[in-house]
């Protein structure tokens, strides 16, 4: 490969020389190369080994569709691989490494796998590699797995931060070329809210890499004005490095914002990359074309590019990419190549043109650079190893090999149309462009403009852009600048008659002719089978530059048109995004938001374990210094509240306020048993079914006045039940004149249990109202200190219990003034044994499966009232004695631990599913009784206590013998709760 | 308890170009709609405060307090006076329930050159100007948190009230939302 830097010409800054290293050798470039052309400049042309057969690549184009030019960028935790060196934009310092090779980029052993090719074709791992059959599990597949993928992830944490943004705008407009900055600046000038998204770090498009006129001067001077205008216009947002990658619906696109990714290293505060989601009454799709390949044989050799690519390193990064250049066309753009390599002075060694006829005035261009044209001709193979040295070449006359270290390759243009199809979109094939264009229908709001219509002349461009811009902004069309000469005019060639070697249509997954007829051969002849079984599109390029040529030998080969046999829908991405992009600041802790109740602070400065129920943080127990097993904190605190008096703050419990004359009736209505029967000052466990007759969740519900209620709620069902009772306010039963409100923020509650509780608190309250004479099930409201107070008389723990509610800015004070009273803080784990204590239900039992029944709860469920659940409870198989019912279970031998999760089976028989008859559902070490005991459900376990049945933990290894009992452990008669 | 409530925000961030304020001591309520009850309620209202009541996701304003519509017939109410909840209980009793969310809710009010930019990190809803503007209300989400927002004024201002136990998790937001768009 010789290729080199220009002495002249080209957007490059001569004045700012930068340093890189490419696989550990140090080059240089300057401001405003990409890496591909610094590369270039510098003569390398081997950049890559291809995924399977680990063939020679090189730099294939000059945009983002490249499929060769993958490289490792950075080192260390900021290495990313698959990094296309043709958008990566030189910085001071950068290093880059090939992919795919061992060990070096020129002897790579894998290359190896080239031999094999006749057993690596498209789907092997279907056919090969199959006996015997245990080394596919050990051997083969983790094999093949291994050779799969390109580039290695860095394997260590990301230190870059991302960011999301929303944007609202009247016109979104894609891509920034000729078309793009026509439709921006119409829309713009009528002071529509226009964002223009463009890829690359300036505007302007192929205006940058063609010789093009607009106005009688360089067609890159007008994209600099227009840049500088709507740079000015108030109403216009112009985001450079910036790809909108996928069309969603409700006018939505998403877009990607490199911020940092052109720097070393970001600065502090800034993110690497932001995520864009806009929101655009209007789309104008404005992102060009993609130049194809052709499928001639060799067609991947380092030193074969784009046409248009070649163009573009010659008048944007002034670097010819080789000494000697052959050209390869079907149309008259590609001859654009042979006049920008004359004028530069590049050997043009022939011009090769599909056509039969040529323009003379095109052929006298090469004639004068000296070069041979051939017409009605093709390129059927390459020659080389790892770089280009000759190609062979055939026509009418006969065959001749012509030596050349650059092929320029005009196939003709794809509209980049993939954003259309987003939303299932299906393209047309237009047989005059021999190419797709969008069709069907549009993401709504969406209008093509230019060479993404299929409009690929300047002219057309620029007049696309403008009209579509003005209608865009119901602005009066605004004058089109004149355009130059501009050629467009193509013939297709989808086959190479006489191709030898491998001609390949996806060059990053290696997929070639001969799989296509395979695919054909095996009966995959869809397009999309097509797609699936070869993997050709599936790649990171999603086959941009050469697909096409698949689609269309697999229509050949099954004798139908291209229209007929159409071409695969995209999907987004549209470019490959980092998966951080899409995490945004949602990392690690703050993966969601946490809420925290009152008292945290306090819980945190006393040395709190917390646990996460949901969102919520939650002490869990307060270990005291000293303790170091959690199990002696938490029977300390069991013992302390059965002993004395604890404090549990009990907030995050859903608090629900149900105000209006319909309030009864709603609450009749939800829960099981009955709420209109409440005396105003009393408050009642109500249990919640779901429409199909299980149960789905439970609390207390107080009275507070004739039409007021407050509910209570399981905390991981709090917005759960209120998104249930505004539906059936709402949907279900509208005729109810009733409100619901969520005030679980609102008051700070704390639970206060213990035999000493009552007298905690009538020290604290008794000024105000005499705590020893409400009675059990109690509430009642005042004022203390100037706050409104709520005390509830109510027992989850079975001592005699009380819960305080206030509003919850003094939540904090609360808990601390009471622990200074003498009460000990206790955890959810304390509170958790102590209902198990109880034979209270809670999560574990309310899992989804069990009905009111199987809770031993069946008689609540009120006879003389209609209520959600109660028809479908009634079911044979939810009324079944049979079902698993509700039970404790102790460890026959008492020094055994239980588990939770644990089946059930009778003695002697035989562990297998169908044996089982029910599981445990919730254990505790009971510190009252000194030893674990158990809540589960057992086929018919009320009817069994005394029994004894083997507890089955195959996953934990526990198997043991338990004893059914009766679930309420711990004070059975009740007594301490009016202790 | 006879000392003053805990701020909802323990710390704020003081991000480029916008000042963040917790507003404190506000009497806050929900309001929503009984049977029949917005002729009435509107009276009502309109006698005690001089309001007038507003159609669609707008604040209605009086004196020292406004009133955030969050649905066809809800309203957030959003006063200096912490006594402002229990006289309006007072005042709709029969067309109206009302419910006291003063301590519900942390409440940040964001002003200054840079308040867009930072509300376009979390906010996926239009502010510009042009269709949002002083007055205008809406009930959304930022980074998954229940959101209340209203605009205050043109400077721009707005407010933003979040259930008290997202504080922490919204000043985080904040902080990191600070960087230049």
């Amino acid at each position: 490969m010789s290729g080199r830097r220009l002495q002249n010409g080209g957007r490059i800054d001569r004045s700012r020389p930068l340093g890189f290293s490419f696989d550990g050798k140090a080059y240089s470039g300057f401001a405003g190369d990409t890496l591909a052309s610094a590369l270039l400049g510098e003569g390398v042309g081997l950049v890559g080994r291809s995924f399977k057969y680990h063939r020679p690549r090189g730099i294939v184009t000059a945009g983002s569709e490249e499929p060769n030019a993958l490289v490792e960028l950075r080192s260390g935790a900021r290495r990313e691989p698959n990094t296309k060196a043709t958008t990566i934009e030189l910085f001071d310092g950068l290093e880059a490494t090939s992919q795919n090779r061992w060990p070096s980029l020129g002897f790579d052993v894998g290359a190896v796998n080239s031999l094999f090719s006749p057993i690596f074709v498209a789907g092997f791992y279907y056919k090969t590699f199959m006996w015997p059959a245990a080394f596919w599990e050990k051997l083969y597949e983790p094999a093949i797995r291994r050779a799969a993928g390109l580039g290695r992830a860095s394997g260590e944490a990301d230190p870059d931060t991302y960011e999301k943004a929303n944007a609202f705008c009247d016109l979104l407009v894609i891509g920034a070329g000729p078309s793009g900055l026509a439709a921006a600046l119409a829309a713009g000038r009528a002071g529509r809210r226009v964002i223009l998204v463009e890829e690359d770090r300036e505007l302007g498009g192929r205006l940058l890499a063609d010789r093009l006129e607009i106005d009688g001067a360089p067609a890159a001077d007008w994209a600099a004005v227009a840049a500088a205008e709507l740079a000015a216009l108030p109403s216009v947002r112009v985001m450079t490095r910036t790809t909108v990658f996928g069309a969603y619906d409700g006018e939505t696109y998403g877009a990607l914002e490199r911020v940092a990714d052109h720097l070393p290293v970001p600065p502090p505060g800034m993110p690497r990359q932001r995520l864009w989601r806009i929101v655009a009454g209007r789309c104008i799709l404005a992102a060009g074309a993609v130049e194809r390949t052709l499928p001639f044989g060799g067609n991947d050799r380092p030193g074969v590019m784009s046409a248009a690519a070649v163009r573009s390193y010659l008048n944007r990064y002034a670097v010819a990419p080789g000494g000697r250049a052959v050209l390869f066309t079907t149309g008259d753009d590609g001859w654009k190549t042979a006049a920008d390599l004359a004028a530069v002075g590049v050997e043009l060694a022939a011009v090769i043109d599909a056509r039969a006829e040529v323009d003379p005035a095109l052929a006298e261009v090469a004639r004068r650079a000296g070069a041979q044209v051939l017409t009605g001709a093709r390129v059927t193979a390459t020659r080389g190893g790892r770089a280009l040295r000759a190609v062979e070449v055939q026509d009418g006359r006969g065959r001749q090999r012509i030596a050349c270290d650059l092929l320029a390759v005009a196939g003709g243009w794809n509209p980049a149309l993939a954003l259309t199809t987003h939303l299932g979109a299906k393209p047309h094939f237009d047989e005059a462009l021999a190419a797709f264009v969008p069709a069907g229908r549009l993401p709504p709001g969406m209008a093509v403009a230019g060479a993404a219509a299929g409009h690929l002349s300047l002219a057309d461009c620029l007049a696309d852009g403008f009209r579509l811009g003005a209608e865009a902004a119901g602005a009066a069309p605004s004058p089109v600048p004149a355009a130059g000469p501009d050629a467009s005019a193509v013939r297709p060639l989808w086959q190479v008659e006489g191709a030898k070697g491998k001609a390949f249509v996806d060059f990053q997954n290696d997929v070639t002719t001969k799989d296509v007829a395979l695919a054909a051969r095996e009966g995959f002849r869809s397009v999309e089978h097509l797609k699936r079984y070869t993997t050709l599109g599936m790649a990171t390029d999603q086959g941009k530059n050469a697909a096409l040529l698949g689609h269309a030998l697999m229509a050949e080969l099954t004798g139908r048109g291209i229209a007929e046999t159409g071409t695969t829908r995209f999907r987004p991405p549209y470019v490959p995004v980092a998966i951080g992009a899409f995490g945004g600041t949602a990392r690690g802790r703050h993966f969601r938001p946490s809420r925290l109740t009152p008292s945290h602070d306090f819980a945190a400065e006393s040395g709190a374990s917390f646990v996460e129920v949901g969102q919520w943080l939650r002490a869990q127990w307060y270990a005291r210094p000293g303790e170091d097993d959690w199990l002696a904190t938490v029977n300390r605190e069991v013992k302390a509240v059965r002993g004395g008096v604890g404090i549990c703050d009990v907030t995050t419990l859903g608090k629900i306020d149900i105000q209006g004359p319909g309030a009864a009736a709603l609450l009749d209505f939800v829960y099981a048993n009955t709420f209109s029967t409440l005396a105003v000052g009393k408050a009642r466990y109500g249990l919640m079914l779901r429409e199909d007759g299980i149960v789905m969740d439970d609390g207390t519900t107080a009275r507070l006045g004739e039409t007021h209620y407050v509910m209570s709620t399981t905390t991981a069902n709090a917005a759960k039940v209120m998104q249930h009772l505004e539906f059936c306010r709402q949907v279900l039963r509208p005729e109810l004149d009733v409100a619901c409100f969520s005030v679980t923020e609102q008051w700070g509650q704390f639970s206060i249990a213990g035999p000493d509780a009552c007298d905690l608190l009538q020290r604290l309250f008794g000024d105000v109202v005499d705590v020893a004479a409400l009675p059990y099930m109690g509430v009642t409201a005042f004022r203390f200190e100037g706050l409104p107070i709520r005390l509830f008389r109510l027992s989850f723990s079975g001592e005699r219990a009380y819960e305080v509610a206030l509003p919850a800015g003094h939540g904090d004070a609360f808990m601390r003034r009471v622990c200074a009273l003498g009460a000990v803080p206790y955890g959810t784990e304390a509170l958790g044994v102590m209902r198990i204590e109880k034979g209270h239900v809670a999560g574990n039992e309310l899992n989804g499966q069990t009905t009111a029944a199987d809770l031993g709860l069946g008689r609540m469920m009120a006879k003389g009232k209609d209520f959600i659940g109660k028809v479908l409870a009634g079911r044979p198989g939810l009324t079944d004695p049979a079902r698993p019912a509700l039970v404790g279970f102790k460890p026959v031998d008492r020094v055994h631990r239980l588990r939770a999760g644990a089946h059930f089976l009778r003695p002697g028989a035989e562990a297998t599913i169908e044996n089982a008859e029910g599981h445990m559902t919730s254990v505790a070490f009971s510190p009252m009784l000194g030893h674990w005991i158990g809540l589960g459900l057992l086929v018919r376990g009320p009817s069994r206590l005394g029994e004894r049945v083997r507890a089955y933990d195959p996953v934990r290894g526990g198997d043991i013998e338990v004893e059914v009992c009766s679930p309420v452990f711990y004070d059975p008669e009740g007594r301490r709760l009016h202790g | 308890m006879a000392e003053p409530a805990r701020p909802a925000f323990a710390e704020l961030p003081a991000p480029a170009g916008v000042t963040v304020t917790e507003r404190r001591n506000l009497g806050l309520a929900h309001v929503a709609l009984l049977r029949g009850g917005r002729d009435e309620v509107g009276r009502r209202l309109k006698e005690a405060f001089g309001l007038d009541l507003a159609e669609g996701p707008r604040c209605s304003l009086a004196e020292g307090f406004r009133l955030v519509a969050t649905g066809p017939s809800t309203w957030l109410a959003v006063a200096e006076d912490p006594e402002l909840p229990a006289r309006l209980a007072g005042l709709l009793e029969g067309c109206a329930a009302v419910v006291d969310q003063s301590h519900g809710y942390g409440v940040l009010r964001l002003s200054g050159p840079g308040v867009f930019e930072l509300l376009a990190k979390g906010v996926a809803i239009d502010l510009d100007p042009a269709v949002f503007g002083p007055g205008g209300a809406a009930v959304t989400q930022v980074e998954h948190m229940g959101t209340i927002l209203w605009q205050v004024d043109d400077a721009p201002t707005f407010d933003l009230a979040v259930f008290r136990s997202y504080a922490g998790s919204f000043a985080h937001f904040l902080a990191g939302a600070g960087g230049a768009v």
